[in-house]
């Protein structure tokens, strides 16, 4: 059935841009009609199947339009005030699924990410969310958008059981997945006394070992600092003696010049970690063996040669 | 010998992208904003509702590259007013829509329908436009607008997109520039302090900050945190500011990524170049390898892209040419960073002082050093380092020379060890 058969009552709502219009988008004819019954349909307030059905078209043709997903929530709102619990909950798990393409579809959009947390509030079946999520990040393991969900889904309905599980697989996947570290210190923020003994050397040895595996990630050292330096270093030795070891390739030069290419077998993070540590201890020594660390990453690490001239001048810093 | 060679081979590298960066063809840039700012193709309906966002990245270019004088800005203001949403009652939300997308008469006015109202983001590019443009925003109404700002607050202390839209960091940037543009420095119309917790309970372990609390760490939410502390002057409250330097400066690879281990992208030189500044750190980057980045993603008929072989879009242009701006690059107009606009459109909408102008202008310039010494960054005295290590091959941030008027200040400046008398 034509649109126009479809909305035979209605007078299309034109967009009015004014005598000389600014960033004007030339749209196709089916957006221009779209829009104008969709239009008519907001100031109308038409809260009706066929409604519904226009706003999916209006959101096809652009899913950014963040009043037509709103209109959605209303109109499935007042359309079932009246109805059963029954048939309330078929429209939503409808509108869940409807959800499903789009989220698929626009991996990237806020509002239809925002419209799923509606759709999950009023179906109640939360468990489900953890299967969809993974097959989003089976596509996109970094998703911005997928990754709150996820945390939003997890913490509002305690799904915590497998999470650690599932992290430690995509890290397994890519030990470079930023977000996935990022979740793990998610979990066990949520799930454990994060500054425990037992977590903390639980944590330290699950980040050496990936540490050990792939020395130059930013995400592994992070994760590792991250959970020792609320904490304190001088607690955990095993950090600097880490730090020590994978840095030795470039201390064995003491001063002298790294040669052209060789820097990339240095582990810029062990040097980088071991100058917050030494700088952590606030002794006489410490501070200075730190400066000198820091004087040797102005030359292997010179992109940030300013930085690391300002980290030699403020040993307290990272205090 | 073979030091000096190395260290030689470096210094003429560098020379040679610098000469790169600086042929950045920045006149085919302005016509590709003047080109988006009339009409774009079918391809861009998913625009359709942010209308007003692409007009402020096409005109902020334009501001940037210097020429406004290309534009018809009373066309695009009387347009940019047709977006406002006047109140239907008194006490009423206001504040601007995204585009004419809902019809209705093109003037300001009344909601047509409880789905038009006026959208935060949409509101703070409005107000950002009609000031570069020169308004004086005489018929914005203003108790309207904040009256919006306020309603889109939630207990969590962030801020909502629209009434009953989703709420995140992005927002509360929003907010904040709001109430500076508005005439509300100390951002009285909201809840200073549970928008501050909001933010500070976004940052992570890492360091950096994220969208929301528990989010991971990313260029664009740490400038949106960032520039909205800033802005309701609760910036010495970040607890861990210099982990955040960490994580900013550790992101630049040539040009910026906007997380750990992905890949560069032009708008991070914006969004983390200045998120250092407004830490005090803009000095660190690497102003030429910010260039050379650029300069390969630039795409030959105008306009830059994400990364090289991407095609061009307005927001990685004028970010791109924000980025060049922040590092001090020649030929371009300087940024306030708190606010996303030029240093002219904001003293000249008087929401930065003259500089150098007055006393008010001095007790700025104090409140800001003593900032900055909360944080213990002492950018001065860095700098002044960097300055004395030629032989590395970097140049001095140009910006900082060009902060003064005369050499004499600039030395006078060096010597007194103090911090950059920016913003």
């Amino acid at each position: 059935m034509k649109l126009a058969d479809v909305f035979s009552d209605l007078e299309p709502l034109e967009q009015n841009e004014g005598p000389q219009p600014v960033v004007q988008i030339a749209a196709t004819p089916q957006f221009v009609e779209v829009m104008g019954y969709f239009r008519r349909v907001l100031v109308n307030q038409e809260f009706s199947q066929r409604a519904l059905q226009l706003s999916a078209q209006a959101i096809a043709l652009n899913a950014a339009n963040y009043t037509a997903w709103q209109f959605r929530r209303r109109c499935l709102t007042e359309l079932h005030a009246a109805s059963s619990e029954e048939q309330r909950l078929a429209a939503w798990r409808d509108e869940l699924e409807f959800c499903d393409e789009q989220c698929r579809n626009n991996m990237k959009n806020y509002q239809v990410w925002f419209h799923r947390r509606a759709c999950v509030e009023q179906v109640g079946e939360p468990q489900k969310e953890l299967q969809f999520i993974e097959e989003i990040l089976a596509e996109d393991a970094k998703n911005y958008h997928a990754w709150g969900h996820r945390q939003w889904a997890l913490r509002t309905y305690s799904l915590w059981a497998d999470e650690l599980s599932f992290v430690e697989r995509l890290i397994k996947e890519d030990l470079r997945n930023n977000s996935a570290w990022n979740q793990r210190y998610y979990v066990l923020q949520h799930t454990t006394d994060i500054k425990s003994p037992e977590v903390v050397k639980a944590e330290i040895a699950f980040a050496s070992k990936w540490i050990e595996i792939e020395p130059n990630n930013d995400s592994s050292w992070a994760y590792l600092k991250g959970i020792v330096r609320p904490v304190g270093y001088s607690a955990y030795p095993e950090v600097q003696q880490m730090c020590e070891r994978l840095a030795a390739g470039a201390l064995d030069e003491a001063a002298g010049p790294t040669q052209e290419g060789d820097a990339s077998k240095i582990c810029l993070n062990a040097l980088s970690l071991l100058v917050d540590i030494l700088q952590a201890q606030n002794t006489p020594k410490g501070t200075a063996r730190a400066e000198a660390l820091c004087k040797q990453l102005q030359r292997l690490d010179p992109i940030r040669i300013n930085y690391w001239i300002w980290r030699a001048q403020q040993p307290r810093a990272m205090g | 010998m073979l030091k000096t060679a190395a260290t030689l081979y470096r210094y003429h590298h560098r020379i040679l992208l610098a000469v790169m960066a600086a042929g950045l063809n920045l006149s085919s840039h302005a016509n590709y904003f003047l080109k988006c700012l009339q009409t774009l193709p079918h391809q861009y309906t998913s625009l359709d509702t942010n209308r007003l966002t692409v007009a402020y990245f096409c005109v902020a270019g334009l501001d940037v590259l210097g020429r406004l004088d290309a534009l018809d800005a009373p066309r695009i203001i009387r347009w940019v007013y047709a977006q406002q949403v006047l109140p239907t009652a008194a006490g009423a939300p206001g504040g601007f829509r995204g585009g004419p997308f809902l019809g209705g008469e093109f003037c300001g006015r009344p909601a047509n329908s409880s789905f038009d109202s006026g959208h935060i983001a949409m509101t703070y590019t409005a107000l950002a436009l009609l000031a570069m443009l020169g308004d004086d925003l005489s018929a914005v109404d203003r108790t309207a607008a904040l009256a919006l700002v306020s309603s889109l607050q939630d207990s969590s202390g962030a801020f909502s997109s629209t009434a009953g839209g989703e709420s995140d960091m992005r927002f509360v940037f929003c907010a904040a520039a709001i109430c500076t543009m508005l005439g509300d420095p100390g951002c009285s119309s909201i809840d200073v302090d549970a928008a501050t917790s909001y933010i500070l309970a976004s940052q992570n372990y890492d360091g950096g900050i994220g969208l929301g609390p528990g989010m991971e760490s990313h260029g664009g939410s740490i400038y949106t945190a960032v520039a909205a502390l800033t802005l309701l002057g609760t910036l010495p409250r970040l607890p861990r500011a210099n982990e955040l330097v960490h994580w900013c400066i550790h992101r630049q690879l040539g040009g910026y990524q906007g997380r750990p281990n992905k890949d560069e992208d032009t708008c991070y030189s914006f969004w983390l170049g200045a998120s250092l500044e407004l830490l005090g750190a803009g000095g660190m980057s690497d102003r030429v390898a910010i260039g050379d980045f650029a300069s390969r993603c630039e795409f030959k008929h105008g306009g830059i892209g994400k990364c090289a072989g991407n095609h061009p879009d307005v927001l990685h242009s004028y970010y791109a040419l924000c980025g060049l701006s922040l590092a001090g690059w020649e030929g371009l107009s300087r940024l306030d960073a708190r606010l996303g606009i030029t240093r002219r459109a904001s003293i000249s909408a008087g929401w930065l002082p003259m500089p150098n102008a007055d006393s008010a202008c001095a007790e700025c310039d104090e409140a800001q050093s003593h900032a900055m010494e909360d944080l213990s960054l002492r950018h001065a005295s860095d700098v002044k380092v960097a300055l004395e290590q030629p032989t590395a091959g970097y140049a001095p941030p140009s910006f900082i020379e060009s902060s003064f008027r005369t050499k004499v200040e600039y030395e006078r400046w060096v010597a007194s060890g103090r911090a950059l008398p920016s913003q």
